[in-house]
């Protein structure tokens, strides 16, 4: 279905194999209820929301998702708590985890949840290592790693599995993250996060640092996951995810909309339809629109016409050019030609198809799409009308506009 | 812990001794985006004042083709540039075919500036199969008309679309056939935006073995990404690295569909890796006038900044942000 006959597409994404350090599977953490309520711009949702998005997450393809750093206060942890219950309760196909800054304080709080529950939540313990904070803090290495071990061990002898973040982890010491990564592995820690705190890394960078994790985790014959964090600041956080797997990294965090800290994260729909495109996963996205709609929603932040995957401009288009190849790949009978000749993502992938209106860019073949899917004749007369009128209008016609201009009013001007 | 950058190291350098340059695409390509207002003449003309100002080579003036407003849009902002002096140079589009070279010729003559003409040829065996054309008159086409419009005075900029999906074989045909014609520049344009950064580099290096080979090392390369995948900025890095001397974007990424390659992002992504000097205090005045001009505000829509609250690179305008939320 996603692939079109061979000879109509040369693929020159697939010139180069992929390298020999790309993970057997990847899968995806949603971040959206930690990170992206980070969002200065983002409203709050309740419980009963998040609940619902944790479940929309899960039906798109989300193997595990963050749900808040209970070592916040009291009300963050009763909020942690109940999302991991509910996660439990209602067989969520999803593993939580909790982020944890690197003291006892903020563990405690999950191993509690762990056990009131009954079920094994994920620590996300980050340590705040970024070299400009370690200047200003005054911090010494000795003391990052004496910390780092000492609750990495705390977490594991406790029974949780453990994520060992490295904040800014892009711009420090080759030998300074050698030496953090090996003091938490050494200590337990069964996954180690890469995380591009401040946005800084191009997908060249990323590319080099997670190669030189994997590789240092290999020397140690551990089995390690790798999970890498991005963010959007330079508009390279989904281009940096992919580089991160194609070094090896098995984990991705996303979340909806790319909504987070500052300008945000990878957003988790662009993500999925790239592994799907590049074959790396098989996501469900019959129920992608809804995860992006519900996310707005509880969120308060829309989505833009033009964001890629599931704004609303994402299929349409007004232009001539554009419009005609699709009506003829449309005569030819061939629903998946239609959507692939001016298509990099399969519309049908997401329940949509392309839509053909009518503006300043359009030619005639626009029109005489709209007139017949909207059950009218093409006869010319109307057609050089509406052209003329779309021709002078300064934006895309609406429908109400183009019903009636057909009926002969010269409405549609404005 | 002690600071260190990951992104430099081998392979990140340019390969190419060419300056790397921009061409603002947003009143050609940003137009065609379903969701933005046209702006009127006088719009148009004090946004390629400011993309001038933030030091952008080239600005698309529009698709003389598409109709008389748009021929007389366009020769009325090739005269002010020349009027005005400014250093950036204007470019207009069309397909390889004479309803679409015949009005740039038009426009070059009536305004008498040199312009530059992207001419369309669209490459791919997916569009020639659902157009139902024949390999060899594109060919002749190309031929024909990239001569044609050199006899006529124009610059020609060849740009094959859907190039990501054409085959190296017909790609190299194309371009030989427009190198000998006279065209100066050839654009590799990503139309529908299923490229990846690596494929990018892939299809950029083929490309300019080719023309060197056919003798044409010193012939310009473009290219033109769209966001559909959202690797539009990375793509257009890639390309730069990989030899493209000159990178096409629209303000607030707006355009065809999802739109194109933002051009703040990679404007400051280009200051940054040391690519090019750029005035980029001016970003914010070129941004805001974009944004009010194609009325990327007043549809709740929160066309706002095309990535509503979120825009990379540079703060969205703060009017435009409150607009968008308001709703």
């Amino acid at each position: 279905m996603s692939k079109p006959p061979d000879h109509l597409v040369f693929d020159w994404n697939s010139v180069e194999p992929p390298p020999a350090s790309l993970p057997a599977a990847v899968t995806f953490d949603d971040e959206t209820l930690r990170d992206g309520l980070q969002s200065p711009s983002t409203r709050h949702p309740s419980l009963e929301e998040r609940v619902r998005f944790l479940e929309l997450a899960a039906a798109v393809g989300a193997a595990s998702a963050d749900v808040g750093l209970p070592g916040a206060g009291a009300r963050a942890a009763a909020d942690a708590e109940a999302l991991c219950r509910a996660i439990f309760d209602a067989g969520i196909p999803l593993a939580p985890n909790c982020a944890a800054r690197t003291t006892e304080d903020d563990i405690l709080p999950i191993l509690e949840i762990a056990q009131r529950t009954g079920r094994p939540v994920e620590v996300a313990l980050f340590l705040a290592s970024s070299p400009i904070r370690c200047h200003v803090e005054g911090w010494s290495l000795d003391e990052l790693l004496r910390r780092t071990e000492r609750c990495v061990a705390f977490a594991v002898q406790r029974g949780a599995p453990v994520t060992f973040v490295a904040e800014d982890a892009t711009r420090s010491h080759p030998d300074d993250l050698r030496r953090v990564y090996g003091a938490a592995v050494a200590a337990g820690a069964t996954r180690v996060c890469i995380a591009d705190t401040a946005g800084h890394a191009t997908p060249g960078g990323t590319f080099r640092l997670v190669a030189f994790v994997r590789q240092m985790l290999a020397e140690s014959a551990s089995r390690v996951g790798i999970d890498w964090h991005g963010h959007d600041d330079r508009g390279l956080a989904v281009a940096n995810a992919l580089a991160a797997v194609w070094a090896g990294a098995d984990r991705l965090h996303a979340t909806a909309l790319g909504i987070g800290e500052r300008v945000g994260n990878p957003p988790m729909e662009q993500l999925l339809v790239n592994a799907r495109l590049l074959g790396w996963a098989r996501p469900d996205f019959s129920r992608l629109m809804e995860y992006a709609e519900h996310a707005s929603r509880i969120t308060g932040i829309p989505i833009p016409p033009g964001k890629p995957v599931v704004g609303r401009d994402a299929f349409r288009t007004s232009t001539g050019v554009h419009a005609s190849a699709i009506i003829k790949a449309a005569r030819k009978g061939d629903e998946h030609l239609v959507d692939l000749v001016y298509s990099a993502v399969p519309a049908a992938w997401l329940g949509r198809q392309q839509e053909i209106e009518v503006g300043p860019m359009s030619g005639a073949s626009n029109i005489r799409s709209w007139l017949l899917a909207n059950g009218y004749a093409d006869e010319p007369a109307a057609v050089e009308r509406i052209l003329a009128a779309a021709k002078r209008a300064d934006r895309t016609l609406s429908d109400e506009e183009l019903h009636a201009l057909v009926a002969g009013s010269p409405a549609g001007t404005a | 812990m002690r600071a260190f950058d990951w992104n430099t190291g081998e392979g990140e350098a340019r390969d190419t001794a060419r300056p790397l340059t921009f061409l603002d695409e947003t009143l050609r390509d940003g137009l065609q985006s379903p969701s933005v207002r046209h702006p009127a003449i006088a719009e148009k003309i004090a946004l390629v004042r400011l993309m001038d100002d933030v030091g952008i080579a080239t600005a698309s003036v529009g698709y003389p083709g598409a109709g008389e407003r748009a021929r007389r849009d366009a020769e009325t902002l090739c005269r002010e540039i020349s009027r005005c002096r400014l250093r950036i140079t204007p470019k207009c589009v069309g397909r390889t075919c004479a309803e679409d070279v015949l009005p740039v010729v038009e426009v070059a003559q009536r305004a008498g500036t040199a312009v530059e003409m992207g001419m369309f040829l669209s490459a791919s065996p997916i569009r020639r199969y659902a157009e139902g054309w024949e390999w060899e008159r594109l060919l002749r086409m190309t031929e024909r008309w990239v001569s044609f419009a050199r006899e006529c005075g124009l610059r020609v900029l060849f740009v094959t679309e859907d190039t990501t999906r054409s085959r190296p074989e017909d790609l190299a045909r194309l371009y030989q056939t427009a190198v000998r014609a006279g065209a100066q520049r050839v654009c590799l344009a990503d139309t529908v935006g299923c490229a990846v950064p690596a494929g990018v580099e892939a299809l950029v290096r083929f490309v300019r073995a080719g023309l060197a080979d056919a003798g044409g090392t010193g012939i310009g390369l473009d290219w033109h990404g769209h966001d559909d995948r959202g690797l539009a900025v990375a793509n257009a890095l890639a390309a730069a690295r990989a030899g493209a001397d000159r990178l096409h974007g629209t303000a607030l990424g707006v355009g065809e569909r999802v739109g194109n390659t933002a051009i703040e992002r990679l404007l400051c992504n280009a200051a940054q890796l040391g690519w090019a000097r750029l005035n980029l205090a001016g970003l914010p005045d070129y941004l805001r006038a974009a944004a009010s001009a194609l009325c990327l505000t007043t549809d709740g829509s929160a066309a706002a900044t095309m990535n509503s609250t979120t825009a990379p690179g540079v703060a969205a305008p703060p009017e435009a942000v409150r607009g968008s939320r308001a709703r």
